[in-house]
């Protein structure tokens, strides 16, 4: 145990204080959004409820819930709290449908987000003595700059080098003597792979890895650690929240430790939304304290997980969370990006009135995603030309691309190749084993 | 114009055969064929004596085929033939692909597809050459 942490006030205060400091922070968020946001006042005088209905905690059952499709539907501004004067940043992740999920920062926002991943560096023995090289992507997916301004807001050094290009990575890492890695843990294994593959593991310093963007197991954990000798730590976050840094694994690995002063975690049965048990499977759902930009109540995060209040070995009080079981919803994950089964149809209705037969298959070849769509190659999609059903496959190629941010490899299979069962094919086959089963 | 019977040949074992037996079960004869791999699938595409049947024979069948318009251009089977035709077709006329066919006589000849198929076809009778 390092023992360090970085806002131990906070971190460690007792269960006492951290239920009146949620209740107050939920009664004067409550007060906030239904006055700011149209939305939320309109959904609580339809169920009766009024601000000063909400006395603590223990009334935060009576709120609403917020979905993905309130923030598709009121794409792109229209839940923020403040001005858009106020807001200093934007980031978005993947919609359901063609448009992407926005989120709004003001300077506080920025300024707790960067609280929170100094304090996830901190959980993972990061200091100002560090070389973090940040291999999330930079731009307006969160990964990237939520964690580059937390290196900062530490002190330590900052090696922003975004995505891929591995052989530059491995070329820095040895250079510059990085000693910590941010980045999804499926390409930390592709990276782990490249070092060996090289024969460069002995000059390096890196001893630690930030890993996070996808849902991954114990065994890879186990599988990296051991190929590297560094120690792992899971990094969790949605950008509808904030970004990576709503909870994260300490030294004893026993959790993930969720930053609950700012973003207020409930687990609930997706199905009858009451709350399940410490210890019991059900969906987490979190109501962000504190957002200024975009607070959002009990928003439905579909990650399937359990919750213990318990008190860690490592003094912090925080909920914390388990390994993910899975999702309540059709989302996947893949390569760190978010992709909903509805956004591959509708791009795919794009190639023509009725959209083809088609099943995307997703498989690990060593530790990175494979994702491949087969297309069923019916009589007006056939040429005699290859070069026609090469263009064909450019073209699902480049609409897929575009939708996702993801390149599949398409593959061109004869009508009734796809399994079909009940007369329905399964569109999507994931043969990954990515989550605790 | 002759009709050529194309067909999409997922790239599974078996496949081949299954067209072959589909044709072969209906009393369609195959003339000549060519098939066109690549890595995840080929294309099949043959000159046979019932076109319509053996397209409406592998449909039934659930298998992908069209009808594409090609041109059949009889040669003589001697050295220099092939040369001379494809001098009367001409070098600013895109062959999109080619292959041979023989009946069971001495005659042969090629089937063609172009980009411009009845200039082609203009410029083959205008040089004494025969079009199907």
């Amino acid at each position: 145990m390092n023992g360090l942490i970085w806002n131990k006030t906070k971190e460690c205060m007792s269960a006492e204080d951290r239920y009146k400091l949620q209740s107050a922070r939920l009664v004067k968020q409550v007060k906030r959004v239904y006055h700011q946001v149209p939305f939320y006042r309109e959904k609580m005088q339809q169920m009766g409820l009024e601000p000063g209905d909400i006395k603590g905690l223990e009334d935060l059952g009576k709120l609403p819930f917020t979905t993905k499709a309130d923030l598709r539907d009121h794409y792109p501004f229209g839940l923020f709290a403040v001005p858009q004067s106020e807001i200093v940043r934007l980031h978005a992740s993947s919609g359901t449908t063609g448009k992407p999920t926005v989120v709004g920062y003001t300077r506080g926002d920025i300024e707790c987000w960067q609280e929170c991943v100094a304090r996830c560096l901190t959980m993972a023995g990061v200091t100002q003595h560090d070389k973090v090289q940040v291999a999330y992507g930079y731009g307006l997916f969160t990964g990237g700059l939520g964690l580059h301004y937390g290196v900062e807001n530490l002190g330590a050094m900052v090696i922003p080098i975004s995505t891929s290009h591995t052989q530059k990575q491995l070329q820095l890492m040895e250079d510059f003597g990085t000693t910590v890695i941010a980045c999804t843990p499926s390409y930390l294994g592709h990276l782990m792979d490249s070092i060996l593959e090289a024969g460069i593991k002995p000059n390096l310093q890196l001893k630690t890895a930030i890993c996070g963007a996808e849902p991954w197991t114990e065994e890879l954990r186990t599988k990296i650690q051991n190929g590297l000798g560094i120690e792992l730590f899971d990094i969790y976050g949605l950008s509808e929240i904030m970004g990576p840094g709503v909870s994260q694994d300490c030294e004893a690995h026993q959790g993930s430790h969720v930053m609950d002063d700012y973003f207020l975690p409930e687990l609930l049965d997706p199905d009858t939304l009451q709350a399940v048990p410490d210890g019991e499977v059900g969906e987490l759902v979190i109501t962000t304290l504190t957002k200024e930009a975009l607070p959002l109540l009990r928003y439905r995060t579909h990650d399937l997980t359990s919750i213990t209040h318990e008190p860690c070995s490592c003094c912090r009080t925080s909920a914390r969370i388990a390994r993910f079981r899975g999702r309540s919803d059709d989302m996947l994950i893949i390569r760190g990006v978010n992709v909903f089964p509805s956004q591959i149809e509708a791009a795919l209705m794009q190639l023509g009135e009725t959209k083809p037969h088609y099943q995307i298959i997703l498989e690990r070849e060593g530790n990175m995603d494979t994702f491949d769509i087969l297309i069923e190659v019916e009589e007006r999609f056939f040429s005699d030309e290859v070069a026609e059903l090469e263009r064909l496959s450019h073209k699902v190629s480049q609409t897929l691309s575009q939708a996702l941010g993801l390149h599949p490899t398409v593959h061109l299979v004869e009508p009734g190749t796809i399994e079909r069962s009940e007369g329905k094919a399964r569109r999507v086959i994931d043969k990954r084993r990515i989550y605790v089963p | 114009m002759a009709h050529q019977l194309s067909v999409f040949i997922g790239n599974q074992s078996g496949r081949f055969h299954e067209v072959a037996r589909v044709l072969a079960e209906n009393g369609v004869n195959i003339l000549s064929f060519s098939l066109a791999d690549t890595a995840d699938y080929g294309i099949l595409r043959m000159i046979c004596d019932n076109t319509e049947k053996g397209l409406e024979a592998l449909r039934a069948n659930s298998i992908t085929a069209r009808l594409t318009d090609v041109l059949l251009v009889p040669i003589e089977p001697q050295i220099g033939s092939l040369t001379l035709m494809l001098d009367v077709i001409g070098t600013d006329v895109n062959i999109a692909y080619m292959y041979p066919y023989s009946t069971q006589g001495p005659d042969a000849g090629m089937v063609l597809k172009v980009d411009e198929p009845e200039l082609v076809k203009e410029r083959l009778l205008q040089a004494n050459f025969s079009v199907a």
